[in-house]
């Protein structure tokens, strides 16, 4: 027995019993030996069929993950998600199989469980770029911008030297989406200039990128992308109805009006188009500050524009006591009054323009919409920034 | 002549205990890895990627007829959990536990669990560890009080590499299986359950059992939410407890020609629930998992909650080798995800992810229903690694185990064992030290009559030797006690030809001889003349009786100085 026979120091050899003792360590010292041979082998056997066990497992998670593929891809998408559950249950670590459920899952809607799986991930390898952009999404799903945001940051920014290409564009456009969803646009403009630049050149992501820009209120970048694809597919209705949009918040009638006319030439105009169309041929015939007309020319349209308010306003007085809109009238009055001399000058005319634009604002206000003339004139108004 | 080199090889007493105990640590968690993989190979084996109904129905059957015959005649002590068996061999055994116990129920758990018994292989694990640790104190010859010290050696070593929470394998073995928090004990189980699941982690990977979700509370009046967990997971944990018991009471109650079958019964009852529920089989952690990431709708947990409890019953009660630690903590994750559910649905105030309420609420079931509080707090913090969820675990788990303690005193591994006619020493019995115990005072001297004999036999052997009552049965099966008055009665009434058995009384006190002296006063006062001493490893063996004449020697030979 150890706790009889073992002395806690040294004995004498010269006592007999301490000899006794002695000898009984020892045994029990070489067999605590044996035993740790016994574990050191069992630990190589245990080893190896774990090791066996990884294996088989593996072969059926790929087998189950297989199946899973096949039935979503036939349309068994409870079938595909509980197949792609087992590969995953047989072989844990498996990223490939992981994500394809997480796939599948999101498929069939269940994006909370999608969202633990991927936290999950996460947790393992917290830089790998597709499980941050798939979080990333599902942030945005589940209404959480800034994790969003967060997220979107970590997959483009991902240090892991080997993790899984994602395809950048793609979500940098997310991104800039959802920074604009948040009313970020210094960001989002950040981004979109990073995605101009790596976007490819392709219609579907100039559309993608025009459609952010207008978001973004860049109507320049908007019209230049806009432009790009009706450069590869000329008969494009995205781009060539959201070109003529883009060249009218821009300013630019003219281009508006040729971007419109290719529309309706196309057959893809609606009728709304088409009445869009006759504003904007209207409007480039009133339009003062056109491009290419002689200074005389531009008075006369001005004056046009002027007289047309006056009847405009006549029709439709203010009512007692409405001193702004007496004031208007009389601030219309004054500057019909000077004569055409004065008005030969260009700020001069981009006064005029904006006069007009507050009395039929002012009418608009009291007595109903404008007719065709006045649509033109706010058209001309806006376009040329007098509106805003 | 002492060799010149033996000092070098000489160890005192404690480093060479501390060397056994993480040798022991190693081998028991290589015990339970081997376990595991012997189990999840089993389950490949037995239903491939994808059986016919048929195959699943017939696998746990026949594997449960082959169980049913090795578990009566050659493994008879490896029948279910392993958890309350370990207890008792520790308290009652010196942690004596014969080597073919641990290898019986490694095989058995494999074959029941593997073929799809709704068990869980923690328990098992336990006892496989514990009876290997046993196994090398009576192989090393070490004296009992160590080869005792081995036992929750090898125990938490073992459930800290099948669960791979160290701390709470630690715990559990101080709560559960030693029963004293303060066990000096803590050193070795300590380093015995960091050095399996170093051996299990490195063999296995370090993947954690669950991704649990990431833990917040959303609200403060959140709180009242656990409250309801708490008592519905009180409830949960009572209704499962007694079903158990009640249904295992039922077996138990069977003729005995039929235990053979009860696990093959079992396991047809399986095999049919498992045709429709396949989640039920085995430990079930895929489904724990989905529950915890929201992978079920209220609906199929609700579902799962009451097939799984019902399986598991099944399979315990009708004599298969598993434990109820891994369907405890199912159910408790589909009870605290319908709770979560529930408290998203209603919208009163913000409320956490419904995955933390299933965390939460495998913590209440099994603070419930094992009645193990600190484990359950510790695992579950092992498993989030998270702060913020000791309040509402805490919250939760102490109403669970109030209401369950409440309404079924007994946990649920001792009244297993009282089922198995072993009766544990409670903690008074065990923390009371010095005095007279039952032991000091209790008489070999006992006078037995057989059953069938006579009222007028028995009444002839009392006027032989004299005594207040008689012992029915034998020194190794009492069956109850007839007082001598009753004899006397039923004699002048004429009914001297009956049976013993028919006038004994069922209803008596007993002692077992570590019960202080006073529980023998008080409960010698309800017997008539003769207090049996039972053994606590066998309630029906009787190792003495207490009469008056022993009391009064005693007490007399103490009076007199002797």
């Amino acid at each position: 027995m150890i706790a009889s026979s073992m002395p806690d120091e040294p004995a004498s050899p010269s006592k007999p019993k301490t000899d006794k003792s002695l000898s009984l360590v020892q045994r029990e010292v070489a067999l605590i030996v044996v035993l740790c041979v016994v574990a050191v082998v069992m630990f190589l056997a245990t080893r190896e069929l774990a090791g066996w066990h990884r294996a088989t497992a593996t072969r059926a998670a790929i087998a189950w993950y297989d199946k899973g593929q096949a039935l979503l891809a036939s349309g068994d998408t409870d079938g595909g998600v509980a197949a792609l559950r087992k590969a995953v249950g047989a072989d844990r670590g498996n990223l490939q199989f992981t994500l394809a459920l997480v796939r599948a899952l999101r498929g069939v809607n269940r994006d909370e469980e999608a969202w633990h799986i991927l936290q999950g991930l996460r947790e393992v390898e917290p830089e790998h770029a597709e499980i941050n952009s798939r979080l990333a999404r599902l942030a945005a799903r589940r209404g959480q911008p800034d994790m969003a945001v967060r997220y979107y940051n970590h997959a483009l920014y991902s240090t892991e030297p080997d993790a899984e290409p994602i395809d950048r564009p793609q979500v940098l456009a997310e991104l800039a989406a959802v920074l604009l969803d948040q009313g970020d646009r210094a960001s989002a403009a950040d981004v979109l200039s990073m995605l101009a630049r790596e976007a490819p050149a392709d219609v579907e992501s100039h559309l993608e990128l025009a459609r952010l820009y207008h978001r973004a209120g860049d109507h320049a970048g908007a019209l230049s992308r806009y432009t790009a694809a009706l450069d590869g597919e000329p008969d494009n209705r995205e781009a060539v109805l959201g070109a003529a949009e883009a060249a009218l918040a821009t300013g630019d009638l003219v281009l508006a009006r040729t971007h419109l006319r290719a529309a309706v030439a196309a057959g893809v105009a609606s009728p709304d188009t088409a009445d869009q169309l006759a504003r904007v041929e209207r409007a480039v015939e009133m339009d003062p500050l056109s491009e290419r007309l002689t200074m005389t020319e531009r008075v006369r349209r001005l004056v046009a524009g002027l007289e047309w308010a006056a009847g405009r306003a006549g029709a439709c007085q203010p009512a007692e006591g409405d001193e702004a809109g007496r004031a208007l009238g009389g601030e219309l009055d004054a500057f019909r009054a000077q004569p055409r001399q004065d008005l030969r000058d260009t700020d001069v005319l981009a006064d005029g323009l904006r006069l007009i634009l507050e009395v039929e604002a002012d009418v608009r206000a009291r007595c109903g919409e404008p007719d065709a003339t006045g649509e033109a004139w706010i058209l001309i108004a806006r376009a040329r920034g007098a509106g805003r | 002549v002492k060799p010149a080199w033996t000092p070098a090889w000489r160890l005192r007493e404690s480093q060479l205990f501390l060397v056994l105990t993480i040798v022991t640590g190693i081998l028991a968690g290589l015990s339970a890895v081997l376990f595991s993989l012997g189990i999840n190979s089993a389950k490949f084996l037995f239903f491939g990627t994808s059986p016919s109904m048929l195959r699943t129905i017939l696998v746990p059957t026949l594997v449960s007829l082959l169980t049913g015959v090795l578990l009566l005649k050659v493994f008879k002590d490896s029948r279910g959990s392993g958890v309350p068996q370990t207890t008792a061999a520790f308290h009652l055994r010196q942690g004596v536990i014969p080597a073919r116990v641990p290898l019986g129920k490694f095989l058995m758990g494999i074959l029941c669990i593997g073929s799809g018994h709704s068990l869980g292989r923690e328990g098992p694990s336990v006892q496989i560890g514990a009876g290997l640790a046993s196994a090398i104190g009576q192989w090393l010859r070490l004296p009992r009080e160590r080869i005792k010290s081995l036992v929750p050696v090898g125990a938490s070593a073992a459930l800290a590499a099948a669960f791979n929470t160290p701390v709470a394998a630690v715990l559990f073995t101080l709560e559960e299986i030693i029963a004293d928090l303060n066990a000096p004990l803590l050193g070795s189980t300590v380093i015995a359950s960091v050095a399996a699941v170093v051996v299990a982690r490195s063999l296995l990977g370090n993947e954690p059992l669950f991704h649990v979700p990431e833990y917040e509370l959303a609200h403060p009046a959140e709180l009242l939410i656990y409250v309801v967990l708490g008592v519905v997971g009180g409830l949960a944990s009572l209704g499962f407890t007694k079903g158990l018991l009640r249904a295992r009471a039922f077996f138990q109650g069977l003729p005995p020609a039929t235990r053979m079958w009860q696990p093959a019964m079992g396991g047809l009852v399986i095999g049919v629930l498992l045709v429709f529920f396949p989640e039920v089989a085995g430990v079930g952690y895929e489904s724990v998992d989905q529950a915890l990431n929201g992978g079920l709708m209220m609906g199929a947990m609700v579902l799962l909650c009451v097939i799984k409890g019902g399986a598991t019953i099944v399979s315990y009660s009708s004599g298969n080798a598993g434990g109820i630690f891994a369907p405890t903590l199912f159910l408790g994750a589909m009870v605290g995800g319908v709770v979560g559910l529930g408290a998203q649905n209603i919208d009163v105030f913000p409320v956490g992810d419904p995955g933390a309420y299933a965390l939460v609420g495998m913590g209440a079931l099994f603070a419930g229903i094992i009645r193990a509080p600190m484990t359950s707090v510790f695992m579950i913090f092992e498993l989030t690694q998270d702060y913020q969820i000791f309040v509402p675990l805490m919250v939760a788990n102490m109403i669970s185990l109030y209401i369950s303690r409440r309404y079924q005193p007994v946990p649920v591994y001792h009244a297993l064992l009282q089922q198995d006619h072993v009766h544990l020493p409670s903690s008074l019995v065990r923390q009371s030290v010095g005095g007279w115990r039952a032991g000091d005072v209790m008489s070999d001297d006992m006078r037995f009559v057989e059953p069938h004999a006579t009222v007028e036999s028995a009444f002839a052997r009392l006027s032989d030797v004299p005594a207040p009552c008689l012992l029915v049965g034998n020194k190794d099966h009492l069956l109850g006690i007839v007082a001598t008055e009753r004899l006397v009665e039923e004699m002048s009434a004429g009914r001297g030809q009956q049976p013993v058995a028919s006038v004994m009384s069922e209803d008596w006190a007993h002692v077992h001889a570590d019960h202080a002296i006073d529980i023998v006063l008080e409960r010698f006062g309800r017997n008539p003349g003769v207090l049996p001493v039972l053994s606590r490893a066998d309630i029906h063996a009787v190792k003495g009786v207490v009469t008056r004449d022993t009391l009064m020697r005693v007490f007399g030979r103490k009076a007199a100085g002797g």
